[in-house]
């Protein structure tokens, strides 16, 4: 881990070389990334998590230098009909699993998974969550009755179960389900998360929104004869960066989890595509990582690092963009 | 309070002319629900309830009455922020009471608002340029390229930097970030601007300046202005003619100086009683005329005249059970009471200095 200077308490990057002694005018942003830079450890989340994305967009040139596949087998020895995993080598770094496959490119391989499903699926569930709690927030009445319940409904529904069973089912037909909206694969595993997912964020963003929308600022936009869309998007927008940014920050991990666990179970992710759950789930297959321990450990030790860059950097956040915060 | 403000003259009748704004009766309630899921209406809020006013071209009118007499309220049901629950809002000779937001549209560029509290009405995510120059996107009065120079200029006009004009409304202080309000109402080059307490948030010394700042642009632009203020001494100052509202009626309405030498209604007179006098000789000759009690409240209003309970000069059973209504008393001045005031009795009571 990166060891990080802490910057002097006042002076931003963004504001370098402008002396303490004028008083200079501060933007929000400015007062953000000073208080951010602070928090060490979210500064360390956000180095890794950096790291993180970077190593999964250059899997495929890992894997050329390395010279194994994600797929590739590598029957090293064979015992009783099938291959033994072999332990971490020179060639093997974490090893290889109980198919031959190189457990180390697996790993850089699944990260892209997580990461793609993790943004994808929270992406979505952002944008459906503010889009729907801001209608619900803004017009309250009936329309506000209707979606609330709808995420009552779809948080009250048993997560895991449902997620296994749409997943099931969508990937039987070739053609997906929703007349071909879900397609088998990456794009329905981040479909199903993040239909879990949005009401989270919408519920938040809602609450935000009903307290907001009776301020002064709403009125003298409609005095001024603004339309609907312009309060919700022009006025209320802006001023729910803050919760939207922490809250789909402390999702992306929650979110990595549920990808994690759904590929532990089998369902959803094809067999090719790497994936941490997966390589889990294949570690605990008869037993193996009582022996073959490096299965279980490199993969378990990549999602729990991953999930926590993404809770300190969501901490980070919610600290440094609410000032009212007791942390300091 | 030392406020440097030219006094106003006497203004001249103004029956003649076609008022900018009439209400007539306008009623606004509140209901109060109980129930989660059936909710049912247990009562009402009378805010405003049943208001005649007519604001007349190029005057100001002042509102005052103590805090929750309904003096927002009626200012957002003239700007149609609130639907009126009964009675008619007249603009130009023109009934708008029912108009949908699409038929408003127009509407709202001839009548604008400032607020009371300079730190909410301003988004605080929005710089101070796009802040001034929403009402221009709004509208389109102005194409795209020009709003910048339009919003410099008007910040010019208020007394802002223009070169501030990406700075956030945390950076300026009250008196200033009034002014954003001011600038923003200008914007659309309106012909009445609802003032809702614009400087009672603002410290003494910036009253002033606002207040100059409001009467300049009001020769500039031949502006109207409904002035609403629970400060006596400020109201004063500004308006041609008075209202006084008490728990949602009007009960007295004259020109400024006609009111405060000689107001009808008791509850005027207990007002212009408690505003403070720097000269401590002076107040101490003066007698305060102290209300007993409380407001009443506006869910429950009292019968009658809704003052009697707290009135000095009521006399029962006449107050209690006939609501007393507008009546003129000098040429300009109305008041509603069963038993005003005697003239000029205020004057040597109180010792409101003239």
């Amino acid at each position: 881990m990166a060891t990080v200077q802490a910057p002097s308490p006042s002076a931003g990057p963004a504001d370098t070389g402008v002396t303490q002694v004028a008083v200079v005018g501060r933007s929000p942003w400015n007062l953000f990334w000073s208080r951010f830079v602070r928090d060490r450890a979210a500064l360390a989340g956000a180095v890794l998590i950096g790291e993180l994305i970077v190593l999964a967009i250059v899997a495929p040139l890992v894997a050329k230098m390395v010279g194994h596949g994600p797929n590739e087998l590598f029957p090293l020895s064979v015992h009783g009909g099938i291959y033994l995993p072999t332990g971490p080598s020179s060639h093997f770094w974490f090893g290889g699993d109980q198919n031959g496959r190189d457990v180390f490119v697996r790993t850089i391989y699944g990260a892209r998974t997580s990461l793609v499903v993790a943004f994808v699926a929270t992406g979505f569930a952002m944008i459906i969550g503010v889009v729907l709690g801001t209608i619900a927030g803004y017009f309250g009445g009936w329309i506000d009755t209707i979606i609330s319940r709808v995420i009552d409904i779809v948080l009250s529904l048993p997560l895991l179960l449902f997620a296994i069973g749409l997943a099931t089912v969508c990937s039987t037909t070739a053609t997906g389900c929703l007349g071909g909206l879900l397609q088998p694969g990456l794009s329905l595993v981040s479909g199903i998360i993040a239909l879990f997912t949005w009401p989270y964020i919408g519920r938040i963003v809602r609450g935000q929104v009903l307290s907001l929308r009776e301020r002064e600022f709403i009125q003298a936009a409609h005095a001024m004869g603004a339309s609907d869309a312009r309060i919700m998007f022009g006025e209320l927008l802006p001023n729910l960066v803050a919760p939207i940014v922490v809250y789909t920050t402390l999702i992306i991990p929650s979110n990595i989890i549920f990808e994690a666990s759904l590929s532990f179970l089998g369902v959803g992710i094809p067999q090719t595509t790497p994936s941490w759950g997966r390589m889990l789930s294949d570690a605990t297959a008869n037993n193996l990582f009582t022996y073959a321990w490096w299965m279980m450990l490199f993969p378990g030790v990549f999602l729990l690092l991953t999930t926590l860059a993404f809770n300190l950097v969501g901490d980070g956040l919610r600290d440094a963009l609410d000032p009212r915060g007791s942390r300091r | 309070m030392s406020v440097e403000v030219n006094e106003r003259s006497e203004p001249e009748q103004r029956t003649d002319q076609t008022p900018l704004v009439k209400l007539v009766g306008i009623k606004k309630y509140f209901p109060i629900r109980r129930g989660i899921i059936f909710q049912r209406t247990v009562g009402n809020v009378h805010a405003v309830d049943g208001v005649d006013l007519e604001i007349y071209p190029g005057e100001t009118v002042g509102l005052v009455g103590e805090t929750g007499c309904g003096k927002s309220t009626l200012a957002r049901v003239i700007m149609k922020l609130f639907e009126a629950t009964e009675g008619q809002l007249f603009y130009d000779g023109q009934e708008y009471t029912r108009f949908s937001r699409r038929r408003m549209r127009p509407l709202r560029r001839e009548v604008q608002m400032i607020f009371q509290d300079p730190y909410a009405s301003l988004n605080a995510r929005k710089t101070v340029g796009s802040i001034i120059g929403e009402p221009f996107r709004i509208h389109r009065t102005v194409s795209k390229g020009k709003i910048k120079g339009e919003v410099q200029q008007l910040m010019e006009l208020v007394g802002l930097n223009p070169e501030h004009y990406n700075r956030y409304p945390h950076e300026f202080s009250g008196g200033q970030r009034q002014r954003i309000g001011v600038a923003r109402a200008l914007a659309l080059k309106p012909r009445l601007i609802i003032a809702d307490e614009p400087v009672s948030a603002l410290d003494v010394s910036i009253q002033a300046q606002i207040l100059n700042l409001l009467e300049d642009l009001q020769a500039e632009f031949k502006l109207t202005y409904l002035f609403i203020a629970h400060d006596l001494s400020v109201v004063k100052h500004v308006s041609d003619r008075v209202a006084v509202m008490y728990l949602g009626k009007v009960v007295e309405m004259a020109p400024g100086a006609m009111l405060y030498r000689n107001p009808k209604h008791p509850y005027t007179g207990a007002l212009l009683s408690a505003v403070p006098i720097p000269d401590p000789d002076l107040a101490a000759q003066k007698k305060r005329i102290i209300l007993e009690g409380d407001v009443p409240s506006p869910i429950d209003p009292p019968s009658g005249c809704r003052f009697h309970p707290r009135c000095p000069r009521a006399q029962l059973p006449k107050c209690s059970t006939d609501e007393p209504v507008l009546e003129v008393h000098h040429p300009g001045q109305l008041a509603a009471c069963h038993f005003p005031l005697e003239d000029r009795a205020i004057m040597e009571t109180a010792g409101v200095s003239e």
